[in-house]
């Protein structure tokens, strides 16, 4: 154990310390992840059903809210979110909700198109099915076509939650508290390398458990194809 | 009584006019066959009786409930409360069987009944295990549908229609998906359904089916109805040569 002490330059004490930190900004990272999952998924289908509106206006506005979301940087969108409402109105908007909404509307845009394409990817026959057996356009959505598009979209979806694992350290650009800015602070205030491994190592560890927790939610839809 | 009465239907696809006019009614107990070339607009009349295109023009009852009536040169459907209770008398039995691949055979058959007809869920099962017993398919009703043969499948989409008691039963070249040699196992159900009287309308291939069960038959070409009689008439009068070059055709 000294051993170990000595090669990271630190006394017990103070590797303690940093750990207790770590651990909080694990916590805080692991909020904004998990909140973000929670309803960005949602709003995603909303987004592929709007998007495929047989309403000219209605899919070209949604169109073009992927595009804003898509097309500029989630850094940059996150200031706006954070400042923009007490720049143009004087009201500051909460940090932590301003970071949720701000990843929420960032990710739906996403989600929309990996939605929209498991959605298009069920066969009309399906459809057509569930509609001379009697059943509503609701029923036939959410009990024949959506779960089988759980399924196929299954494994992008699994890609964008790795990407949000990460993605999660840009909330330092409106200084929310997180993973990453407790490993930006101790590591500069240590002069050490340590804080930074300590963080990569821990990001590494979450997303292998999203990774497998998807491998797993892929395996147990395996019954049919 | 006629369950299904069509007049003058017509369809277009943009430019493309595929019904021009089409009669067509069926007897309680009838079964009545489809038959033409393809791109004929066999499939086309199916999907207009039930509802699943829309046609131009016509008028078209089923069990004596006007589903559209043709007012100025144009169908007028009824409401959506008549439209739905006459989908609910009709079933449809798709080419490639259209089965929900995330449920189980039991499933397949159950869950209509339960959240449709809002039959109980021990009504429903006693129901999908009788028809399951009558498909010879018993031993199947956990399966999925993936691991069933084509033939299995679609002897399962039929008694999933069959399980929601329609009055009328469609099928859609039901046997064109499938090998060869497994055509026979659903040709047999049909066959047993003709003989229990089910009113039924079939679009097919199957010539010397659809001569062998068919009370009548008709002939369809570029959406007009070239002939519309008894099996015997269509397949063995000669007055209707354009009939016996179809069937030449098919014979080689």
């Amino acid at each position: 154990m000294d051993f170990f002490f000595q090669l990271i330059r630190m006394t017990p004490d103070t590797f303690h310390n940093l750990m207790r930190q770590m651990a909080e900004g694990t916590w805080q990272a692991l909020e904004i992840f998990i909140y973000t999952a929670i309803f960005s998924v949602p709003l995603g289908v909303l987004v592929a059903l709007l998007r495929e509106s047989p309403l000219k206006p209605v899919s070209a506005v949604t169109r073009f809210y992927q595009l804003v979301m898509r097309g500029t940087p989630l850094m940059l969108q996150l200031m706006f979110v954070m400042y923009g409402p007490y720049y143009m109105f004087g009201v500051s908007m909460n940090r932590f909700n301003a970071c949720i909404l701000a990843f929420v509307i960032n990710y739906a845009a996403y989600f929309g198109e990996i939605f929209r394409a498991g959605i298009n990817s069920i066969p009309r026959g399906q459809y057509e099915a569930g509609q001379v057996l009697g059943y509503t356009k609701q029923q036939t959505f959410f009990h024949i076509v959506l779960p089988q598009v759980m399924k196929r979209v299954l494994p992008p979806t699994g890609s964008e939650f790795l990407v949000l694992v990460k993605d999660t350290a840009l909330a330092n650009v409106i200084a929310q508290p997180q993973l990453f800015d407790v490993a930006k602070k101790t590591s500069g205030s240590m002069v050490s390398v340590v804080p930074l491994v300590i963080a990569a190592a821990i990001y590494l560890i979450m997303s292998a458990v999203v990774e497998m927790t998807f491998h797993r939610m892929e395996r147990k839809l395996d019954y049919y194809s | 009584m006629y369950l299904l009465e069509a007049k003058q239907v017509h369809k277009s696809f943009g430019e493309n006019h595929v019904l021009k006019g089409v009669d067509l009614s069926v007897a309680e107990g009838q079964v009545v066959s489809i038959i033409g070339p393809s791109g004929s607009g066999k499939s086309t009349l199916l999907r207009c009786l039930t509802q699943l295109e829309t046609a131009d023009r016509g008028d078209i009852s089923i069990c004596g409930r006007v589903m559209t009536k043709e007012e100025n040169g144009r169908a007028v459907y009824s409401d959506k409360n008549q439209l739905r209770s006459i989908m609910l008398d009709v079933g449809l039995v798709f080419q490639n069987f259209q089965l929900f691949p995330h449920w189980s055979v039991l499933r397949n058959l159950t869950d209509a009944q339960v959240r449709v007809l809002g039959r109980s869920r021990e009504e429903a099962e006693t129901i999908a295990r009788d028809l399951l017993a009558k498909m010879k398919l018993s031993e199947k009703e956990d399966a999925y549908p993936c691991q069933l043969s084509g033939g299995q499948q679609q002897r399962v989409a039929i008694a999933r229609a069959l399980a929601m008691s329609p009055k009328i039963l469609f099928f859609d070249e039901p046997t064109s998906a499938l090998d060869p040699e497994l055509i026979g196992e659903v040709l047999e159900i049909i066959r047993d359904l003709a003989k229990q009287h089910m009113t039924m309308v079939i679009v097919t291939h199957e010539m010397t089916f659809a001569r062998e069960i068919s009370d009548r038959v008709m002939f369809l070409e570029k959406g007009s109805v070239l002939a519309f009689d008894t099996p015997e008439a269509i397949f063995a009068d000669a007055s209707h040569g354009r009939i016996q070059a179809f069937l030449s055709l098919l014979h080689k």
